[in-house]
């Protein structure tokens, strides 16, 4: 039989049209049809298989080159005049046929000093396999979306902070790798070289090019090897980055014949306009503006066992730069980055801070001198803080407990009171007392209590719940609101869905200030994300499932979660916010629809939809099934969403229209763009009565929706439902279907800004009604 | 290739003729780097593999270890036996991407991720299949082989090769079914 169903395949393999053969044989042997469409499918898929990435040419000729040289050595031995010289290539390939005793040696050795688990989870932190490449992608959106230029500086210089923590971890994994980064190199020796920490070997075949001296910002493309180095394929400057130390216009080349670093001392022969080129000179590294000359090594190659000379880069040409000096405020300060007057400037430690009249603070007034790279960057040489912030008092209410007291200082909850002629002080101060604060926190950072109000020791109390939302100061674990200050012990990792058990003081608006929070561990999970065995999850990672109908957040049994090879399975349920062909918007997360999702039920705006998938990136989930159902009227239901619009007794959240009245508790301060949770009673008309709002804070919805009435157009500004939204020239706006005039109805797609402000993307203008 | 051509090329290669070894080299490169790449989906690693196939290839070449009947399958046969060294080594599932592939901006995410997923579970599948299976399906369906070019690589009869791809289809099909 087995011969007529192998004939059967191959006549359907070989038909161009499988399926019509196999309809065909269907009609003859329906059990037979049956057997054979799964393996054609399969088929199928293989073939897939050969479309993706082909090979490159480099490593076809790298291969080729290398066998060759092995060959000639060969033949040289057989000739017997071998010859001393022993490849580099050679001691690599030794290197990986020893591999897997070394890599079996070394598992075994870490898996007796750290465990298994431990091993297991450091790998599962590394770059995964063949979702990799969606983990960049997802970055370059990431990117894409980080709108301010500040940000944006600082996510590109965590990206490559990120690259090179990869690259150390491929290496110490000993994986063979291709890797790409991004550094400055700080120490160059005879075959390795430091590149932003990052330790890199050179062979006879590293290609350097132009230029790559110490202090420059370089791309590297390296492949890790199983001896656990790294070995550059080729090193190049990036021209995208400025290097560490400021090129100036003064530069001079040192002739070198040797292999070994070259000790270089810059002097004062201005370089000509166009250099010339001299293949044995070596470019020296830009002069440090600030240092004095040093011996600096040149870039050089692995030496080699022959006589080869090795290629010196030319000499690099100066960039063109251009030198600026401005004043303003600083209105944001990070490490490597401050944004004065507007600008964002660099910083390095090369640039130097004058801080003698004031302190380097947000609202302090400063005079910059920069520099203007080709990519548009400013880099300061130098800044002078000329003046302090002028920020006014800003009012800061808290409640604590009372610490120490003092007839010129108080502690409480970590906070530093200073006490002034005007504090009113109402109540005897104990320890442990409750106390009500209003205070002045001044520009820099001190605050001055205007009334404390002590009220008598608060009662202790603890509970167990599961926390439902997480902020800095303040998390809500069921249905309580829990704060937490600098004296709060937290143990464990807390996660939304995490159990935790809190013990605290009952504060008099309900809320529990935490003195200890724990972690409750979840039970013994046993995912199985790889072929590997069991291993542990780390508590953070582990899925949640909201009930819409309780207000509560738990575990899922990880025994039923769906076997994936990467990232994290997830179940959870919500309303349906957005409907898209390829995407569905449920809960604020983005869920990825594709042909091996099974849907159940008609998904529509508003329905409720239960959602088992792989969690990928951020708050994005590969939908493996999804059931939809339509919540009756007076359900109660429980969604999360953006603040979309806020008007007296009507709140459009996550698209749903929620009426608050008399009974609603609204908790935290309401404003647009910030993420809710809400919990009600669907009423018929499909709005939401609510019964509680939890505002969590910025959304991490990176747009939001506005639909409504335009009420007001400006060049750069419209207002559309009470919403101010930027208009910038890469709006879209969609005036086929009516006229863009005040009175028309729009729909809006606007993204959020660093500074909460909307920023509008596409406008769909329609006429009312 | 014609046998006595073939025959001619691989006794000069004996010889270590750089000639000789460059021309095998640039024919079985692709087929060979293809077969490994679709086992271990990680473009470095199928290149430093394929690399290794050759000087195995060079070391064995004048010995008796050499090939029997096909010269073809003799080198498929060490590129296998690498690759079920490598995921003994226990490096199985633990590779980074080498190429970094970006995806194209009109590459829809999701289609992108399932096809990924799809072809780690055909990856993770093909390896666990015999030698024979694994190499029939790699010939017939990754390099798009025909039943007579695959039964000449692998020195066996056309019928031989339409069995063991049945039988080897149906392996896959029962290691996926068991993954999922």
């Amino acid at each position: 039989m087995n011969h007529d169903w192998e004939d059967a395949l191959e006549a359907c393999l070989q038909h161009d049209n499988p399926q019509e053969q196999l309809a065909a044989c269907a009609a003859q042997n329906p059990q037979m049809a049956d057997e054979l469409r799964p393996l054609l499918q399969l088929a199928a898929q293989l073939r897939s298989l050969s479309e993706d990435c082909p090979p490159s040419s480099v490593g076809m000729l790298a291969g080729r080159r290398k066998l060759l040289n092995e060959a000639a050595r060969l033949k040289s031995a057989q000739d017997g005049s071998r010859s001393g010289a022993i490849s580099v290539w050679s001691n690599l390939r030794a290197l990986l046929r020893k591999s897997a005793t070394t890599v079996v040696l070394a598992l075994l050795l870490l898996g007796l000093a750290l465990g298994g688990g431990t091993i297991v989870a450091a790998a599962k932190s590394l770059p995964g396999d063949a979702l990799y490449p969606i983990k960049r992608m997802t970055e370059d959106l990431q990117l894409a979306l980080t709108l301010d230029q500040q940000a944006k500086a600082r996510l590109r210089d965590q990206l490559d902070a990120r690259r090179r923590q990869e690259a150390v971890a491929v290496a110490g994994s000993q994986r063979v790798a291709e890797i790409s980064f991004r550094g400055q190199v700080e120490a160059i020796t005879d075959n390795c070289w430091i590149v932003s920490g990052v330790p890199l070997y050179l062979s006879e075949e590293t290609e350097v090019g132009d230029g790559v001296t110490q202090g420059a910002a370089v791309r590297v493309y390296a492949r890790s090897l199983s001896d656990g180095r790294l070995w550059v394929m080729r090193i190049l400057l990036d021209s995208s980055q400025p290097a560490q130390t400021l090129p100036v216009k003064t530069a001079t080349a040192t002739s070198t014949t040797t292999l070994e670093p070259t000790l270089g001392k810059p002097t004062a022969t201005l370089r000509p306009a166009s250099p010339p080129l001299q293949p044995v000179s070596t470019a020296l590294p830009p002069k440090p503006p600030t240092s004095s000359p040093t011996a600096i090594p040149t870039a050089t190659r692995m030496p080699t066992s022959t006589s080869t000379a090795t290629p010196i880069p030319a000499t690099p040409v100066p960039t063109r730069e251009i030198k600026l000096r401005f004043k303003g405020e600083i209105e944001a300060k990070a490490d490597d980055a401050w944004t004065v007057a507007g600008q964002v400037v660099h910083v390095n430690h090369d640039t130097r801070i004058d801080a003698t009249v004031a302190a380097p603070e947000v609202g302090a007034l400063v005079a910059v001198v920069a520099v203007r790279h080709e990519n548009g960057s400013l880099w300061a040489i130098e800044i002078v803080i000329e003046g302090p912030a002028q920020t006014p008092e800003q009012a800061f209410e808290f409640q604590g407990l009372v610490e120490s007291w003092g007839p010129t200082q108080w502690v409480v909850s970590g906070h530093v009171l200073n006490i002034q002629d005007g504090t009113v002080i109402d109540g005897v101060p104990e320890q442990g007392a409750l106390a009500e604060v209003k205070a002045l926190r001044r520009s820099d950072g001190s605050l001055w209590a205007q009334y404390i109000t002590v009220t008598a020791s608060s009662e202790e109390v603890q509970f167990e719940g599961l926390i439902v939302s997480l902020g800095a100061d303040q998390w809500l674990v069921d249905e309580t609101v829990v704060r937490v200050d600098a004296l709060t012990v937290v143990s464990g990792t807390p996660a939304v869905g995490c159990r935790v058990e809190v013990q605290g003081l009952l504060m008099p608006d309900g809320a529990v200030l935490a003195r200890k929070i724990r972690v409750v561990p979840p039970p013994t999970a046993t995912y199985t994300l790889t072929p590997q065995p069991a291993q542990d999850v780390p508590e953070a990672a582990m899925p949640t499932v909201i009930h819409p109908a309780t207000s509560s957040a738990v575990q899922s049994d990880p025994q039923t979660s769906v076997r994936s090879p990467d990232g994290d399975n997830i179940e959870f349920q919500g309303l349906i916010q957005a409907v898209e062909e390829r995407y569905w918007s449920v809960c604020n997360r983005v869920v990825l629809i594709t042909a091996e999702t099974y849907i159940k039920g008609r998904p529509q705006t508003g329905s409720l939809a239960e959602v088992k998938g792989i969690r990928m990136f951020g708050d994005m989930v590969l939908a493996r099934s999804i059931v939809v159902s339509t919540p009756g009227a007076f359900d109660r239901v429980e969604f999360e969403g953006t603040l979309e619009s806020l008007s007296d007794g009507l709140w459009l959240i996550g698209g749903v229209t929620v009426s608050v009245n008399a009974v609603t508790t609204v908790q935290g301060t309401p404003a647009l763009g910030l993420a809710c949770e809400v919990r009600g009673v669907l009423q018929p008309d499909a709005s939401v009565l609510a019964e509680r709002i939890v505002i969590r804070g910025a959304s991490s919805a990176p747009q939001i929706d506005v639909s409504g009435l335009v009420e007001r157009i400006d060049t750069t500004q419209w207002t559309v439902a009470g919403t101010a939204l930027a208009i910038d020239d890469q709006t879209f706006i969609d005036d086929s279907r009516a006229p863009a005039e005040v009175g028309m109805w729009a729909q809006v797609r606007a993204l959020r800004r660093q500074d909460k402000s909307l920023l509008a993307v596409r406008v769909r203008l329609s006429r009312p009604n | 290739m014609q046998p006595n051509d073939e025959s001619a090329l691989l006794q000069r290669a004996r010889e270590y003729d750089q000639a000789a070894i460059a021309e095998i080299y640039d024919r079985y490169w692709l087929r060979i780097y293809n077969y490994i790449y679709h086992r271990v989906g990680n473009v470095g690693l199928a290149e430093d593999l394929s690399a290794t196939v050759f000087l195995r290839m060079l070391e064995a070449i004048r010995s008796s270890r050499g090939w029997q009947t096909s010269f073809s399958g003799w080198l498929y046969r060490i590129a296998h036996n690498l690759v079920v060294d490598h995921f003994r080594a226990g490096h199985a599932d633990r590779h980074v991407s080498l190429d970094e592939q970006v995806a194209s901006a009109e590459e829809n995410l999701a289609d992108m991720a399932e096809r990924a997923l799809i072809q780690q579970r055909l990856r993770k599948a093909l390896s666990q299949l015999t030698e024979e299976q694994s190499l029939v399906i790699s010939l017939k369906f990754v390099e798009g082989l025909s039943n007579a070019e695959a039964a000449e690589y692998l020195g066996k009869s056309e019928g031989a090769i339409k069995s063991l791809q049945f039988r080897a289809l149906l392996a896959l099909r029962r290691l996926i079914y068991e993954e999922k």
